[in-house]
């Protein structure tokens, strides 16, 4: 009796040495797990990239101060064989002047942004309105020649695409026209891939006075 | 009591087994435990690694947009900042190739700089800028966009180009 007694305690403190260390095993599990779960929670996925100082400020500066190829033909008053236009200051005031006449005269900011100028023309626009700058888009082997505002869309959407876009980078692109009688006015809007929706740099705006306003771009980078 | 002794020791025996497979268990898990966090740091520090190459990569790009060898200059006003001066860097790899080594080596370290123009004329080959191999390195790439003046082109004005700076570093 003693002995079958002795062999029952055995067993339970056998059964009790098991428990523990399963426990002892679970817990080290548990351990290692949130271990795991908090290392890898600060990698959403989205790798913050270095982008370094003036990324954004360099590529709107270099847009902007691009002067047109000859071979794009921009035909105007102002312009002489020599001296093509240029796109950021040429072009783009161009378009300032001359925008109500390619929008209808009904365009406005809210308008514009839902409209996503990536697409075809809008029904709005009027591309034979008249622009002072009519230029051809080479790349393109456009058969008609653009209105300005047509033209640098189309020109800084090519130009960003070859290298943000390229690259990799989102990005987006905005030129405003500021008025003292109306709310600003999106002249030209676009992004590269997804946009720029978080985090992102910006170029800081670069204005331009005109004689329709004051014209302001700006781009960011993410 | 011989009989008592016997399974004494037998218990004994077992308790002693017991512990033992108890400390194999626990050396084992931790030896697991190190294996994985050894190879998670190691992704990090390659991360980490590739993070500060880019960034080194970024501000030799910087370095070489505003050296004045390079940089659109208009006699004393303020220079063009984010310009390169084509004339210049046309110039560049050959007049000041003999001090690569003894003063731009402290500049720009192993890698090269090649500038390409996108607009108006694509340019069928970059232009190199600077260069030092490196054997065996990882090379990272980074490039920054910059307006190109050209005097030779345009009339009154000078023309400006669109294309960027492409900076190779080497770890």
């Amino acid at each position: 009796m003693n002995f079958a007694l002795c062999k029952k305690h055995s067993v339970k403190k056998a059964q009790m040495e098991i428990i523990g260390l399963v426990v002892i095993v679970i817990l080290l599990t548990l351990g290692l797990l949130f271990l795991a779960i908090f290392k890898l929670k600060d990698d959403d996925g989205s790798r913050k990239v270095f982008l370094g100082q003036g990324y954004a400020t360099s590529a709107l500066s270099a847009l902007m101060k691009t002067t047109v190829s000859p071979n794009e033909n921009c035909a105007g008053e102002a312009v002489t064989l020599r001296d093509q236009p240029r796109l950021g200051a040429d072009i783009l005031e161009d378009c300032a002047i001359y925008f109500s006449e390619y929008c209808e005269g009904s365009c406005d900011k809210r308008k514009a942004r839902d409209r996503s100028f990536s697409g075809a023309e809008p029904r709005s626009e009027h591309p034979e309105a008249y622009s002072d700058y009519r230029c051809r888009l080479e790349e393109a082997g456009a058969a008609h020649a653009q209105h300005s505002c047509a033209f640098f869309r189309e020109k800084s959407r090519q130009l960003l695409e070859k290298t943000l876009g390229k690259w990799g980078r989102k990005y987006e692109f905005q030129v405003r026209l500021q008025t003292e009688a109306r709310k600003p006015l999106i002249l030209v809007y676009f992004t590269g891939k997804d946009g720029c929706p978080g985090e992102r740099e910006s170029s800081g705006i670069f204005p331009l006075q005109t004689d329709a306003g004051e014209v302001i771009g700006e781009l960011w980078v993410c | 009591m011989q009989k008592e002794k016997k399974v004494k020791r037998k218990r004994g025996q077992v308790q002693m087994i017991e512990t033992i497979t108890v400390l194999f268990v626990f050396f084992i898990l931790v030896a697991v435990g190190i294996m994985f966090y050894a190879k998670y740091q190691k992704a990090a520090f390659e991360e980490k690694r590739q993070e500060l190459q880019l960034v080194k990569a970024s501000t030799i790009a910087l370095r070489a947009v505003f050296m004045p060898e390079l940089q659109c200059t208009k006699g004393e006003a303020e220079p063009e900042d984010y310009c390169i001066d084509m004339v210049k860097a046309r110039s560049f790899f050959n007049a000041l190739r003999p001090f690569f080594e003894e003063y731009y080596f402290d500049l720009f370290s192993f890698g090269s700089i090649t500038l390409t123009q996108l607009y108006p004329e694509e340019n069928s080959l970059p232009l190199e800028l600077y260069v030092k191999s490196k054997e065996g390195g990882k090379p990272i790439t980074t490039q920054f966009v910059v307006a190109l003046r050209d005097e030779t082109k345009g009339g009154v004005n000078p023309a400006y180009g669109y294309g960027y700076l492409e900076v190779k570093v080497y770890s």
